[in-house]
């Protein structure tokens, strides 16, 4: 069989083509560390999320080494804390984000960032990000949950590592601004 | 400042929120907020969601201690206080109870010199309060999470005037058929007569209501013993199917399903309370109730034309017809596109029926023409499809810039990112 010329040019294209899609990737994973969310957070008692490991107390908490955990509950039609108070972590740090749900299913996106998971009741969504400059960025709810859905929104606030005061909870930091 | 931000955010999306409110209520011809009991705070036009929880006022008075459930069923969901809009006397001590999750106590307003704080921390079921209401007045509360939703509620100390068109005084007393009447927390359409004095009245089956043509109007008929019913079919497809009556009352409905035109009457001898349904339209909440009469449950409303449904159905989807800035363009660019449309299919009809008129008159009967014979016959390696050569180069082109952009550029650029 005769391949023109031609033909054998733009096969060899594609594979480089292919190849080179698949090393961004690689690159993407092995380099800059981008992960995908998995049910590494595992599971809770959805009707009992208040008495679970961390979310007794939701907030932000030293999770020592310099980590911070933030433990997040969304419900009908808030996300605690979020909502009615901000969540203030520190720039520059590790900190890892465990959402889950007491009601029905929640999405949980920062919005702006590539940030984002389901909230499902019964499984914890972890996943942890680094902040690399101060701000204020907005959470919104983006899977359907009920009717004040529209309304469901919250704020992260991102202050200089330095200015942190440390990882007690968001609540007890608030106004110290 | 950061707070600032949060509030322009949150804004944005109240407001979008509000706006689709107003509209609908507008649209349904919501009579203004000076008319309404508690000043329009239960409707859509006060902050946050209409309350459709909200069905007059519960008259607690002459209790020591009453009982208010937070999160009771209504409202869309668990998203009601139980009752909404209670009046009890002054020194009387409210228990907030929570049924549900995530519910907390904000006092929107309350009577000069009274000192309600509520309980703004959200709180989950089994949690409970109490607060004794001295001053008297009218004490307006709702629920954070949910006050889109119309979570909202109001305690009225003493004698106070709730306004509305009946004023206070615990308006006037009609049947209580409790939960019967609900549907998805909504009160099913229909309205509401009180025919006690008429020895003859006609419920409209199939009145428009509950998203179509799916009431009983009235809904709710207050009628004498004695009185003749006459059930008259306004649209098709519906029936009359007894859920309950009165022990030794005989009332069979009517199970066959009819069309427009058709009725039957009854006459309702035994006092009592009724309630029946159409049975293809019972989940649209196609649901009535008849109480024959004086020694039936009642509630007490405040408005005269609150409760109910008051005839109409849901609330009203409404085109922006009303806004000319956005109907000119969408009208615009629809008949633009029309028209280019009808002028490219002219041409390609023109172009085809050229064609066929310039294409050599086949004579004689059809026979399969013979292959072309080619007029320059050219070696494998001589052909060079040049163009073709350069489209394809572009697609790759086309193809790498894209995956930069949307890799490189839009995601990886567009942090933070998850990193583990």
């Amino acid at each position: 069989m005769e391949i023109h010329r031609f033909e054998k040019r733009w096969f060899v294209i594609s594979l480089v083509l292919i190849i080179a899609f698949i090393s961004t990737i690689v690159y993407g994973a092995a380099g800059v560390g981008v992960e995908m969310i998995d049910d590494d957070g595992g599971q809770i008692d959805p009707s009992n999320v208040r008495n679970a490991q961390g979310f007794s107390d939701p907030g932000v908490h030293s999770a020592g080494d310099g980590e911070y955990d933030v433990y997040v509950i969304a419900y009908q039609f808030a996300f605690e804390p979020g909502s009615n108070e901000p969540i203030r972590v520190p720039a520059d740090t590790r900190i890892t984000f465990h959402v889950t749900s007491s009601d029905t299913v929640h999405g949980f996106s920062v919005v702006g960032t590539n940030l984002n998971t389901m909230v499902i009741p019964g499984q914890v969504s972890e996943f942890t990000t680094v902040f690399d400059e101060a701000g204020t960025y907005g959470i919104v709810c983006h899977e359907y949950c009920g009717a004040g859905h529209h309304t469901m929104a919250g704020t992260i606030e991102v202050v200089p590592a330095d200015e942190f005061d440390g990882g007690s909870n968001a609540t007890d930091t608030e106004g110290s601004n | 400042m950061k707070r600032g931000d949060t509030a322009t955010t949150m804004t944005r999306r109240t407001l979008l929120g509000a706006g689709g409110a107003a509209a609908l209520a507008g649209g349904a011809g919501v009579a203004s907020a000076q008319s309404e009991p508690y000043g329009g705070w239960f409707t859509g036009d006060a902050r946050g969601g209409e309350t459709a929880s909200f069905d007059g006022t519960v008259d607690r008075t002459g209790e020591s201690e009453v009982t208010v459930d937070v999160g009771a069923p209504g409202n869309g969901g668990t998203f009601a206080y139980a009752p909404t809009a209670v009046r009890v006397d002054p020194g009387t001590t409210v228990r907030f109870t929570w049924s549900t999750d995530n519910h907390n106590v904000v006092v929107e307003s309350q009577p000069d010199g009274a000192g309600w704080e509520g309980h703004e921390p959200v709180e989950n079921t089994g949690f409970e309060f109490t607060h004794t209401f001295e001053t008297e007045g009218v004490y307006t509360y709702f629920c954070q999470p949910h006050l889109s939703v119309g979570m909202k509620g109001a305690v009225v100390v003493g004698d106070a005037d709730v306004g509305g068109s009946s004023g206070g005084g615990g308006g006037t007393a009609r049947p209580d058929f409790g939960d019967w009447l609900v549907q998805d927390g909504e009160p099913v359409a229909g309205g509401y007569t009180d025919a006690r004095g008429q020895s003859e009245v006609t419920v409209d089956v199939g009145a428009p209501g509950n998203g179509g043509t799916y009431a009983f109007a009235p809904a709710n008929l207050w009628i004498d013993p004695g009185t003749t019913v006459r059930f008259t079919w306004s649209s098709d497809n519906h029936n009359a199917v007894v859920e309950s009556q009165p022990d030794d009352a005989g009332w069979e409905g009517h199970e066959p399903v009819e069309n427009t035109g058709f009725e039957f009457t009854h006459t309702f001898e035994t006092g009592g309370m009724y309630e029946y349904y159409c049975q293809p339209h019972l989940s649209l909440g196609m649901k009535a109730g008849i109480a024959v009469g004086d020694d039936v449950p009642t509630r007490q409303v405040g408005g005269a034309d609150g409760g109910d449904g008051g005839g109409g159905g849901g609330p009203t989807f409404q085109l922006p017809s009303n806004d000319i800035a956005v109907m000119l363009p969408g009208l615009v660019f629809g008949l633009g596109g029309l028209l280019g449309a009808a002028i490219l299919a002219g041409e390609l009809y023109n172009d085809r029926k050229q064609a066929l008129e310039d294409a050599p008159a086949i004579e004689g009967p059809a026979t399969e023409a013979p292959a072309a014979i080619p007029t320059v016959e050219i070696g494998h390696d001589e052909y060079d499809p040049v163009g073709t050569a350069i489209l394809i180069a572009g697609f790759f082109l086309v193809l790498v810039f894209m995956w930069i952009f949307v890799y490189f550029v839009e995601f990886l650029g567009n942090g933070p990112t998850i990193v583990g």
